[in-house]
């Protein structure tokens, strides 16, 4: 097709992630795929929420990790098997960059579902 | 025979197999944006994204795989996020919809928001796209101007799994 | 082998407009732009070769959200009943608003492509209405249209078939030739009959008298013309005139007399007389 919508997109994946046990005894993790294709967006934060969109602690490489335009970045979230029942929502958040217009940025998040029992 | 035997062990012949091809169809949700608003200034004391006061609406699209298993929230913001100081109250409103859709169905999405604080919250019954545009405005005082410099506020949209 | 390498080179690197991509791409404007329905004549390229590969429609309703309403979006087929392209928009218990969508087709030749229509089914209005079709353009659709289109066969010209005339064939010439009307004699001078040489006598005599009578008529004009101009004029007076004559004599004269010397030049003259007379003197020697 030669029409083509603005292809400025946050896109993660899976919708609903499953709980793997990790290395480290009493620690789970839930791997995720983000990608990027925001052209003025390089940098995305991941956050854990409970059902009452509360944070919770967990662990990853990075907070805020940098994914480049048209990138596509694997990340695992470490959470803790006493967090396990309460944490809902993992969600990426792209960080917006300070401009020299006045207007209103679009900050893009995406959170998916923890669901189900840890396999 | 045992001659005949090596001679037809000789012979290629084809190995055959079917090879299956399996793919999966999960949920995914997408956000695109297709145009980051501008705040236009009719007045002194305001700022707006409307495009009666020379503004332009910030639009978000939303692509949905599968249907019924995605909310859009969009929360408008009440606050800059960077500005000149500012020494006096700020009255905000704002408010999203639903502009556009690639399914007939997706209209009805508008009748059946709620409104939680600023925050918009839409319930993606249909797969397809759905676009969302944002009014926001922001009076200064009781009418007075706004000191000179640039304003920026966030939008904030957000896809959760159901 | 450098000659094979060479060989295999230029054949590896032969011009790629032998095996380029001969299609071009393209949208047509908005078919919706007047009405809701619209001819494909006036919307795609009418050139051969051309084919649909997509479409787009977007517009807007403006209905009460309880009523019924559909929204057909479709093109007849041309060469048979029915639509080679149909979709259905219900909107049916929902509000008004604007919908997009947009279809892949795989290549569908535009001549199979009948005219094109927006239609509402039930309370309500379609506004700002757009439909965009994606095309490609063979342009080898006719492969002698172009030298480098695969299966181009380059035109034999066609020699001209002359028919030669012989007129030995023509039965109208034979049949002339083998009439006896005309007989000749030794020199090639025709024959004539008694008959035909009386006929050609008194021919003779009355294109003859006729001449002979111009001849005389114009000699008679043409006295009449110069006394006409004699009259004009009296040369005679030119001869009737006279002019007194008479001698002129010559009014100067030179008497003889004899040259003085030159008595500013007596020495020169000394000089030569002397010269002369020495010279003189010589021939005698004395």
């Amino acid at each position: 097709m030669l029409w083509a919508f603005c292809a400025s997109a946050h896109e993660m994946t899976p919708a609903y992630p499953k709980f793997k046990p990790s290395h480290v005894y009493g620690v789970y993790r839930v791997d995720l795929s983000l990608f990027n294709s925001r052209e003025e967006i390089a940098y995305y934060e991941v956050e854990l929420f409970d059902t009452n969109w509360g944070a919770l602690p967990f662990s990853t490489v990075y907070r805020v990790f940098k994914v480049d335009y048209k990138e596509r970045k694997n990340f695992s979230v470490y959470i803790r098997e006493a967090d396990l029942n309460k944490a809902l929502y993992v969600c990426t958040t792209s960080k917006v960059k300070k401009t020299y217009e006045s207007s209103t940025l679009i900050s893009s998040r995406v959170c998916s579902r923890l669901e189900g029992d840890p396999l | 025979m045992k001659y005949f035997m090596g001679i037809l062990s000789l012979f290629a012949f084809p190995a055959l197999a079917d090879v299956n091809i399996v793919g999966t169809v999960a949920a995914k949700c997408v956000i695109q944006t297709d145009k980051s608003g501008v705040y236009g200034n009719p007045i002194a004391s305001k700022l707006s994204t409307t495009p009666a006061d020379g503004g332009v609406l910030p639009v978000i699209r939303f692509d949905v795989s599968i249907a019924d298993s995605y909310t859009a929230n969009i929360t408008h913001p009440t606050a800059f996020s960077s500005s000149p100081s500012l020494s006096d109250t700020l009255a905000w409103t704002g408010s999203t919809s639903v502009t556009q859709t690639s399914v007939a169905g997706m209209s009805a999405y508008e009748a059946a928001k709620v409104l939680v604080d600023n925050t918009t919250i839409f319930n993606l019954t249909l797969a397809g796209s759905t676009w969302f545009s944002t009014a926001s405005s922001a009076v200064y005082g009781a009418a007075k101007p706004f000191p000179g410099g640039t304003y920026t506020a966030v939008v904030q949209a957000t896809c959760v799994a159901k | 082998m450098k000659r094979k390498l060479v060989w295999v080179l230029s054949l590896a690197l032969l011009p790629s407009y032998l095996h380029s991509d001969p299609y071009n791409y393209g949208t047509t404007g908005n078919a919706a732009s007047t009405a809701l329905s619209w001819g494909m004549s006036s919307v795609l390229p009418e050139i051969p070769g051309v084919d649909i590969n997509g479409l787009l429609y977007k517009y807007t309703t403006v209905k009460d959200p309880d009523a019924d309403m559909k929204v057909h979006i479709g093109n007849k087929n041309a060469d048979a009943d029915g639509y080679i392209f149909r979709k259905t928009d219900d909107w049916s218990g929902v509000p008004g608003n604007t919908i997009v969508k947009s279809f892949s087709f795989s290549h569908v030749p535009a001549a199979n492509w009948g005219s094109g229509a927006i239609e509402v089914e039930g309370e309500g209005t379609v506004t700002d209405a757009l439909v965009l079709y994606n095309y490609r353009i063979d342009e080898c659709f006719d492969e002698q249209s172009n030298p480098a289109c695969p299966g181009y066969v380059k035109p034999i010209p066609v020699i001209p078939v002359y028919d030669l005339y012989n007129a030995l064939d023509d039965d109208a010439v034979t049949n002339a030739l083998d009439t006896k009307d005309f007989e000749y004699d030794e020199d090639g001078n025709l024959i004539l009959s008694e008959e035909e040489e009386e006929d050609e006598t008194r021919i003779e005599m009355g294109l003859t008298a006729s001449a002979n009578a111009l001849t005389l008529f114009q000699a008679q004009g043409q006295d009449d013309i110069i006394l006409a101009i004699n009259q004009q004029t009296n040369i005679a007076m030119y001869y009737n005139a006279s002019i007194n004559g008479g001698v002129y004599a010559d009014t100067v004269g030179l008497a003889d007399a004899e040259i003085a010397d030159n008595k500013k030049a007596l020495r020169n003259n000394l000089a030569q007389q002397l010269l002369h007379e020495k010279m003189v003197d010589m021939q005698y020697n004395q």
